[in-house]
């Protein structure tokens, strides 16, 4: 878990980020809609999702403030700022980029110069 | 109402505990996946463990939740505490800007003790504390031949032979090196400049490589070469620094030379105090050097690597002790380390000066509180108010001290530009001492000090004012009106106790300027043994190879007298070696004829050679026989003459005139005493009388002398007429060094001026300052008892009633402070003991008189604020809030 956890931890603020982008939720809303996207491919514990929220929050891309869900319960919501919608998209041109890379690589059908066949 | 709003409105409630804050998050987050998987069907404690598992490490979580909590929290409280800061900083430069004159006073006060440190410092860090700038340099060490426990001698050259062949089991290397003035052509005629001239293996022993160049070759050095290494000085304004000196030849008086390198100026230490101004290094041509009664070399040794001081000095008795067995010397050996040659006597002078310089910044740091804190105590009221708006006392603490904080910097700066002053007058007392004189400018070192020391008194005075200012009764203070706290009778106590310190410190510097006073009045006072008034002396060298033969030099030199005594003007003229109280000895051993046993040591004293004029030149009485004539030349039979302490030591119940003395040194193997002159004091007016022998110039004529004449009129008048006869005699022999007697008598005391002048200056900045505070003092006191005195005179009070008060309330600070004063002087002016000269330490008149004065100021200083409060109109004081 630790090391899946260390490997999305870059991941995890741009998935919190996207997350935000309809509107405020709670740190559950965001775990229920990563595990559903995602197919639970990623298996992130919801546990892992509340220290990034407070570091982004520390700098400024989000604010909280705890209100009321449709079934009564009390809840902590998260929202984007403006400099958190900027800096979303920021990154998704960030992680397109590099997805694009990576893709390329791996469908690569040449081979390095000099390599042994 | 927008969603933004109610987000902003909800943001604006006060922040939770963090640690609650993110238990209750998680709280509510298990929940809601409770609720979910119930809704799809699972029981309550299936759906718990599910969370649960989902959740993942909870521990974990919050730790690293709470982590980005405290990183926020730190960064900011150090945001707060930095504009904390900057809000005190504006309040104190706006508070200072308020009171200019106060602050200009305090600033001030500051600059005079950190300027005074700093000097001090400047000069204590270049003797004790700085490493000598060698490599290892505490393998070098001094050699002084030792006859007695006192003193020691340079050594000849045979013991220097001696100890390069005995002493190699503990001295890696060793070398001697002696001094001498060599004539430099240039382009318009002869230079003279100082030269020193080397044996053995200086090399090995400098630890100190040329800059350029290369040092002198064995080789060179056991044929005397006719190489030169110029000193660094030399080749930066001679030659421009160029390295195309090397391999070109300096012409010199003894023919031309080689230059094959250059020494860093720092090679120069190792001729010791007399080294300053040696411009070229030699080779010593040995000559006729098997003279054991001639002391002269400077020896300088390296230890072997691992050898310690202690080691060498057990080795260096072992072999003197083979030396004397084998009867090849009578003679001792010290050995001294390289540090303790250079800063000479110097160190006693060094601690006194620190410890001066110490007590006056004590007695800033006493001034600095008292006034603060009365200026805080001014402020009573604001300082009220603060606390009522919830300032804590340590936030009132460091509103003083950033205040404190700043007048000591601003006091360091300028204290660093009077510190440069001082060092100009410590570094030329330092020279004249013989110590490591500092570098002229305040270098990183004393700046380090510099701040260091604004710091530490910032802080220092700062704190003890704010604990006492800042004890505020906000309730007390705020009714009280205008004037605030007012300190109560504990803070007037305790500001009396400051007060009562500056006077005990005051004291203590007050009698050692006293004291150091009254020891330079004594050497003043003493007779020198001659008469320095109207007499002019001056160098010549006879350097050319024309003279190296005795004849044409004895030529010369009686010509000399004779065209000198023939000046208008002058009474006696006279060529000498070294002049008295000039710097410069040599020594020599003799035996009374008759007296001489097998195993007894030779008997020693000063010798000098001069011309039959000299004892007249110099207004030296003749008390028995005859002085030196134009008779007395070689062919003549030898004659000495000598000084009144040697008749005493030797012939205290005969005439010693007609009896013989045996020479170890120089031609002439036994001499008759033909007369007794007069004592001079040779070494200094405050040095004990040592007998000197006198031989006749012409038969023992020198080649580097000194020529002294009395004139009758303005021994200014002199200096031309005595160069043009001079010139005219010889146009190839230098004349240099004019001046008159008078002057060197007063160069002489120099060093103890200096100090005098030093101690001095820090007793009357310690006297500005006690006085400063018993005024303070006590016009603090008659203002906060104005309604008292008010009263008092109302009903029926006299004027003298008043001023009597007002002189109690300083009665006991003066006492208290001049009780204690004395104690400490006491006990710390045995330290200055060993500097005294005719006086004791404990001398009781410069203490009743230190007293007298510090009573006197402080009385002084009282007195204004008495009459003030004695012609107080009662009905105002009444009224006075």
């Amino acid at each position: 878990m630790t090391r899946q956890m260390d490997v999305l931890k870059g991941t995890l603020d741009l998935m919190i980020l996207k997350g935000l982008s309809w509107g405020p939720t709670h740190g559950y809303g965001l775990a229920r809609w990563i595990r559903s996207t995602t197919q639970g491919a990623l298996e992130i514990d919801d546990g892992a999702l509340y220290p990034a929220l407070h570091r982004l929050e520390d700098r400024g891309w989000i604010f909280s403030a705890w209100a009321t869900t449709e079934n009564n319960r009390k809840a902590k919501y998260y929202q984007l700022t403006a400099d958190g919608r900027r800096q979303l998209r920021t990154e998704v041109t960030a992680w397109q980029k590099f997805a694009e890379a990576m893709h390329r690589i791996v469908a690569a059908a040449t081979a390095p110069v000099g390599s042994q066949s | 109402m927008t969603r933004r709003g109610a987000w902003r409105r909800l943001l604006r409630l006060g922040r939770p505990d963090p640690a609650a804050d993110i238990d209750a998050e998680i709280e509510s987050h298990l929940a809601l996946q409770i609720d979910d998987l119930m809704a799809e069907g699972w029981s309550r404690e299936a759906a718990r463990d599910e969370a649960l598992r989902r959740f993942g490490d909870r521990g974990r979580a919050e730790r690293e939740v709470l982590a980005v909590h405290a990183r926020r929290e730190a960064t900011m409280r150090r945001t707060e505490y930095l504009r904390g800061l900057a809000h005190d900083l504006r309040l104190a430069l706006r508070h200072l800007r308020r009171r200019p004159a106060f602050t200009l006073i305090a600033i001030l006060v500051i600059a005079l003790g950190i300027g005074a440190g700093s000097a001090v410092f400047a000069v204590v860090d270049a003797a004790l504390l700085r490493p000598l700038p060698f490599a290892r340099a505490d393998e070098v060490v001094c050699l002084w031949d030792q006859q007695d426990e006192q003193t020691g001698l340079p050594l000849s050259f045979p013991e220097f032979r001696d100890w390069e062949r005995d002493g190699d089991t503990f001295l890696a290397a060793l070398a001697a090196i002696d001094g001498a003035g060599v004539r430099l052509k240039t382009e318009t005629g002869w230079d003279l400049v100082e030269a020193a001239r080397l044996a053995g293996d200086p090399r090995g022993v400098f630890g100190v490589d040329p800059l350029i160049g290369r040092w002198f070759t064995p080789e060179e050095m056991k044929t005397q070469a006719r190489v030169v290494l110029l000193d660094e000085k030399m080749w930066r304004e001679r030659f421009g620094a160029s390295s195309d000196v090397i391999g070109t030849q300096l012409p010199l008086g003894q023919g031309s030379f080689t230059i094959v390198g250059v020494l860093p100026s720092r090679a120069k230490l190792f001729r010791g105090p007399a080294g300053a101004n040696v411009s070229l290094w030699l080779i010593k041509n040995e000559g006729p050097t098997t003279d054991r009664g001639l002391h002269f070399l400077g020896v300088v040794g390296r230890l072997r690597p691992g050898v310690t001081f202690e080691q060498a000095q057990a080795a260096t008795r072992v072999v003197a002790d083979r030396l004397k067995a084998s009867k090849v010397t009578e003679h001792g050996m010290g050995i001294q380390r390289a540090r303790d040659a250079l800063i000479g006597d110097t160190r006693p002078v060094l601690g006194v000066l620190a410890v001066a310089a110490l007590f006056v910044l004590l007695i800033v740091c006493a001034n600095l509180a008292s006034l603060f804190a009365s200026k805080f105590l001014e402020r009573g009221r604001e300082l009220a108010v603060r606390v009522a708006l919830g300032a804590g006392r340590g936030r009132l603490v460091r509103l003083v001290v950033t205040e404190s904080l700043v007048v000591g910097l601003a006091g360091g700066a300028v204290g660093l530009v009077l510190a440069q002053a001082m060092i100009e007058v410590t570094r030329a007392a330092a020279r004249r001492a013989g110590a490591l004189a500092p570098s002229s400018s305040a270098d990183a070192r004393v700046v380090a000090f510099t701040l260091a020391t604004s710091l530490a008194v910032g802080v220092a005075f700062g704190l003890l004012a704010a604990l006492r200012a800042t004890r505020v009764d906000p309730a007390a203070a705020l009714k009280d009106g205008e004037r605030g706290t007012t300190g109560g009778r504990g803070g007037a106590r305790r500001r009396k106790l400051l007060v009562a310190f500056q006077i005990a410190v005051s004291f203590v510097l007050v009698a050692g300027a006293g004291l150091l006073l009254r020891s330079l009045a004594h050497m003043l006072g003493e007779d020198p043994g001659f008469d320095p008034h109207g007499v002019l002396a001056a160098r010549i060298l006879l350097a050319d190879q024309r003279f190296e033969d005795d004849a044409p030099k004895r030529a010369f030199l009686v010509e000399l007298d004779r065209r000198l005594a023939a000046l208008p003007g002058v009474t006696a003229a006279s060529a000498a070696t070294e002049l008295p109280l000039d710097g410069g000895d040599t020594n020599g051993s003799f035996a009374i004829v008759g007296r001489e046993e097998p195993g007894r040591p030779d008997l020693q004293s000063k010798k000098r050679v001069v011309g039959p004029g000299y004892f007249a030149a110099m207004g030296i009485p003749v008390l028995a026989g005859r002085a030196f004539r134009d008779g007395d030349r070689d062919g003549a039979p030898d004659v000495v003459i000598i000084s009144e302490a040697l008749r005493r030591a030797h012939w205290p119940n005969e005439d010693p005139v007609g009896k013989r003395v045996r020479f170890s040194w120089g031609p002439g193997d036994v001499e008759e005493i033909v007369g007794v002159v007069g004592d001079v004091r040779h070494d200094g007016l405050n040095r004990p009388v040592d007998g000197i022998m006198y031989r006749p110039m012409a038969q023992f004529p020198m080649r580097g002398l000194q020529v002294v004449i009395r004139t009758k009129t303005d021994p200014d008048a002199l200096i031309a007429p005595l160069r043009g006869a001079v010139a005219a005699l010889d146009p190839g022999v230098a004349m240099f060094d004019v001046r008159t007697m008078d002057r060197i008598v007063s160069v002489s005391t120099a060093a103890q001026r200096t100090l005098l002048l030093l101690i001095g200056g820090f007793a009357a900045i310690a006297l500005i300052l006690a006085a400063m505070g018993v005024y303070g003092t006590i016009a603090l006191v008659v203002v906060q008892r104005t309604r008292e005195i008010g009263l008092r005179l109302a009903v029926g009070a006299q004027r003298g009633d008043i001023l009597r008060l007002v002189l109690g309330e300083a009665a006991w600070m003066l006492v208290a402070g001049l009780v204690a004063g004395a104690c400490v002087a006491l006990a710390a002016s045995r330290a200055l003991a060993e500097l005294l000269y005719g006086v004791s330490a404990a001398d009781p008149l410069t203490f009743v008189a230190a007293g007298a004065l510090l009573v006197a100021v402080g009385l002084g200083a009282t007195a204004l604020p008495a009459r003030r409060a004695a012609r107080m109109d009662p009905l105002a004081a009444l009224r006075s809030e």
